[in-house]
């Protein structure tokens, strides 16, 4: 529908007119107000105390098993959470290895387990040190943080991947929690992990890196599952309502996937034309 | 007090930005755009402070001795160098670019040079046949390489077509599903941020600072 249209510009819509949302992003718009309405709603109902059911994943049932071993044998326990920074497009994924952080902290610090996280970014570096610190005070344990267990160790990749592979390898590691944005040094801090045979626990969210972590970790967290993690560590209902709104989204997304392509399969072009929109 | 003040400001910075992305507003870019700018002044001050914090680690190896003590002490010698040259005679100089080229960009270079190493000895690992996943694995694996490698169509001429289908189609539809479950938790940890739900910045459930 075209409102109006004046010379030495393109003609607007009812929406683009009315609305002022930018050409080619109004469909991306509605689908975030629905998607996010939906996760307000479950929170909501999370917080109510309608909690969802989660399927187990492997993977974060097998971070305890992690901590635990390396409590036995008296190594200490690696996190990092990749070359992302909170500031970027990877800045969820990194969010997502941070929750992880959170948990997998408090759990050190329950147990008395000696706890490494190496820091890519500068940003990074605070907000590392306040969640470690918080957690070790959540568990009653606020004397056991010590400054060293956050160390920066560079913002260039291939210095952090090898200042990271040099601490795995120096303190021998029995756990290697890699949860983030992650490049080419997935490899090899993986690998480092399996030469001084860490359990090692990956995940990220970046599609060519997923493969590497597969064949090198033990344990994997695929895509979405880094998402779930603070939730399923955690069990806080607010995060658990947010997990059970992903689901719905992901419904949705199937759905309207399946219309698409059985419209397209016959000919029209409807929604592709709306979505694009 | 410091969780209302931190969680207004994520609502407020990250609204502005996701209605600066969607809606035609000048004002809006024009805040949005400065509010980029300070977020990479910060950066550059949290550079500051994760220098002093690689400093102290590194210094207190050196002074207690600790497993490899003179790893960290090469590497005190070479930021200490690399800052006063630096400073002393800016970073166009001579040194600067010396250091830049002749140090740090070959060890760079070496250190991705080193990956097809760790592959190697990764997929070693990976392709002891133990359950069917190993076994999915070696096959397409397998399938994929012949369709790449010039000697595979020699073996038999349908082995790029075979090589292509695994990419564009189980392939594919593997990451799309990923990158659509990903994006739905992309979605709902910006939700959360932005509402100060979210643990990590110090919102209500309870981990971060207070």
């Amino acid at each position: 529908m075209r409102l109006l249209c004046r010379a030495n510009s393109r003609p607007t819509t009812f929406m683009e007119g009315v609305t002022g949302l930018v050409p080619g992003r109004i469909a991306a718009f509605v689908t975030l107000v629905i998607l996010w309405g939906v996760m307000l709603i479950n929170i909501r109902r999370a917080l109510g105390g309608n909690l969802p059911v989660l399927r187990e994943i492997p993977a974060l049932k097998a971070i305890e098993e992690a901590i635990g071993r390396a409590t036995e044998t008296g190594r200490p326990v690696l996190f990092t959470s990749g070359l992302g920074d909170v500031t970027d497009a990877n800045g969820p994924q990194t969010i997502a290895g941070l929750e992880i952080l959170g948990s997998v902290a408090e759990t050190t610090a329950s147990l008395g387990t000696n706890l490494i996280c190496t820091v890519c970014k500068p940003n990074l570096q605070p907000i590392t040190e306040a969640i470690v610190k918080q957690a070790y005070s959540n568990a009653g344990k606020p004397d056991a943080y010590r400054p060293d267990m956050v160390r920066f160790c560079s913002p260039d990749q291939m210095a952090y991947a090898a200042a990271t592979a040099g601490i795995i390898e120096r303190e021998k590691v029995a756990a290697s929690i890699m949860v983030g944005a992650y490049w080419q040094e997935a490899m090899m801090l993986a690998e480092a992990g399996a030469a001084v045979k860490a359990i090692q626990i990956g995940g990220t969210a970046r599609m060519i890196q997923l493969p590497f972590f597969v064949i090198a970790c033990d344990y994997t967290l695929i895509g979405e599952e880094i998402y779930a993690g603070g939730a399923y560590l955690s069990k806080h209902p607010m995060r658990l309502g947010s997990l059970a709104g992903q689901d719905i989204g992901k419904v949705i997304a199937v759905a309207v996937a399946v219309v698409g392509a059985l419209l397209t399969s016959f000919g029209s072009k409807y929604l592709t034309t709306l979505l694009g929109k | 007090m410091v969780k209302t003040i931190t969680g207004a400001i994520s609502f407020v910075v990250g609204m502005v930005m996701i209605l600066e992305y969607y809606f035609k507003l000048p004002a809006l870019s024009s805040v949005a755009k400065a509010w980029q700018n300070w977020a990479v002044i910060i950066s550059a001050f949290a550079l500051g402070a994760g220098c002093i914090n690689l400093f102290g680690i590194h210094v207190r190896n050196v002074a207690q001795r600790k497993t490899r003590y003179q790893a960290s002490a090469i590497l005190l010698a070479c930021m200490v160098i690399t800052l006063i040259i630096g400073l002393g005679q800016g970073i166009d100089s001579p040194s600067y670019n010396f250091i830049f080229k002749q140090l740090y960009s070959p060890l760079v270079q070496s250190s991705a040079g080193l990956l097809i190493f760790y592959i190697v000895t990764a997929a070693l690992r990976a392709f002891r046949l133990r359950n069917i996943d190993a076994w999915c694995l070696l096959i397409s694996t397998t399938l994929v390489m012949l369709g790449n490698a010039p000697f595979g169509r020699l073996i038999y001429g349908r082995f790029p077509d075979v090589a292509n289908w695994i990419l564009t189609v189980p392939n594919m539809a593997g990451q799309r599903a990923v990158v659509i479950g990903g994006s739905l938790g992309i979605i709902a940890t910006a939700l959360r941020t932005i509402l100060g739900l979210e643990a990590t910045r110090g919102g209500s459930a309870g981990v971060g600072p207070s």
